[in-house]
């Protein structure tokens, strides 16, 4: 069977976000090879019921955002939509990761605590630290990019350009 | 909650930079020093007209006398800054700039929120294939995995944030600081600055913000001999003098 097709059954069966390295060792193939895989997975997938994730060095399937509808109505949720401040920390996180909640306090000018919480809490933002001693760095979770109805990050609406600009404020200010 | 937004009629501010870009954007200019320049009068205005977080008091001081800076640059053609307040200029502008950015990058993120989504599969718990409560044959190591998985759980628990123990001691009014400076000036001869403001950085900042909107005014009147020395302040509303 085609590496697409496994990688396809793995992540069927997983049901949840599986890193990519772990692929190259249950199939015993190369990173370039899974990615190969990944974008012929990919390309067969469009106008299929569900898509390929990626993000942040992890792949799961999702929905199609054409399902959204249905979905919604199996799903009878309807979430409170975020404050302000919120989506200004969310922004931050999305086009700037990873970020420390020094960094974001510093951008806006004011404490961000109780905004990145309300984030964590809902699991739009993902929290993780390299060593005990280390602060977090915030980045986003999969689950925000399946909220925005995207497959990686970098789809994003105006994501490079934003980026670069961010960057470079960022080094000139920070 | 452990901000306090402050509100006024036209909106809400969540710190000094958000007042501020607010206030450019209100003029529908780009950041600038000009801009800059012509918007202090707002955001002293503002400052005086309306209660500032206590936390924050700091903070929107310090963005006040930068901006007290950038104008009288502008103002004054023979007025010379330092390196370094033209780094605190250039920062405040990069600042400014990146945070308009997140603000239209969260107005995008906020229209993309509202469209279509994607779901997961959810996992469902795979069926254990027996019974399986396994916590050793000792106490210590039940003990153990039972202190492990508290840990993991009070970890996961939002934690109380610690809020400073020492506060600014009082909460100084920039209008009460103008009356008091003009009493001053009205009741005595050769009051000074320095004299008036004692040397507290605060005070002094204050004092001084208080000075340049009494002459803007048109209320007193100072001078100052050289660079650096004190200024000295002569009331010029006119009334009888107060012979105490």
């Amino acid at each position: 069977m085609e590496p697409d097709a496994l990688i396809e059954a793995i992540l069927f069966y997983t049901a949840e976000p599986v890193p990519k390295v772990r692929l190259g060792e249950l199939l015993d193939i190369g990173d370039s090879e899974i990615d190969d895989a990944l974008a012929v997975l990919r390309t067969k997938l469009e106008g299929r019921g569900i898509a390929l994730m990626d993000h942040d060095g992890e792949v799961t399937l999702a929905t199609s955002t054409g399902a959204s509808p249905i979905l919604e109505r199996l799903e009878a949720t309807e979430e409170r939509a975020l404050s302000k401040s919120a989506l200004e920390v969310l922004s931050i996180i999305a086009y700037q990761a990873p970020v420390t909640s020094a960094d974001i306090d510093q951008i806006r000018g004011v404490n961000s605590q109780s905004a990145l919480r309300q984030l964590l809490m809902r699991g739009l933002a993902k929290r993780e630290r390299a060593s005990e001693a280390a602060s977090y760095t915030y980045t986003p979770s999969i689950d925000l990019l399946a909220h925005l109805g995207i497959g990686q990050a970098s789809e994003l609406p105006e994501y490079e350009p934003l980026r670069a600009f961010l960057d470079k404020q960022k080094t000139e200010t920070l | 909650m452990v901000n306090q937004d402050f509100r006024i009629k036209h909106g809400s501010f969540e710190g000094p930079l958000d007042l501020l870009l607010s206030l450019v954007e209100k003029r529908k200019m780009h950041i600038s020093d000009l801009s800059l320049a012509a918007i202090t009068d707002d955001y002293v205005h503002f400052l005086s007209a309306n209660p500032i977080p206590i936390g924050q008091t700091a903070e929107f001081i310090f963005l006040a006398a930068t901006l007290m800076l950038i104008k009288s640059r502008s103002l004054l053609p023979g007025f010379s800054i330092t390196k370094e307040e033209e780094a605190d200029i250039a920062v405040l502008e990069g600042r400014l700039a990146h945070y308009q950015a997140i603000k239209g990058a969260a107005a995008m993120l906020s229209l993309e929120l509202a469209k279509p989504r994607r779901f997961f599969r959810r996992p469902s718990a795979p069926l254990p294939k027996e019974a399986s409560f396994r916590p050793g044959t000792d106490g210590a190591s039940l003990a153990k995995a039972l202190h492990a998985a508290i840990t993991r759980t009070t970890s996961l628990m939002p934690t109380r944030e610690k809020i400073p123990q020492t506060r600014v001691e009082k909460k100084i009014r920039l209008e009460e600081v103008m009356q008091s400076l003009l009493l001053r000036a009205k009741e005595s001869l050769g009051t000074t600055l320095r004299g008036f403001t004692g040397s507290g950085k605060a005070e002094t900042i204050l004092g001084f913000l208080a000075l340049l909107e009494l002459v803007k005014q048109g209320t007193i009147k100072v001078s100052q001999n050289d660079h650096f020395s004190d200024i000295t302040i002569e009331s010029l509303s006119l009334g009888v003098p107060a012979y105490l």
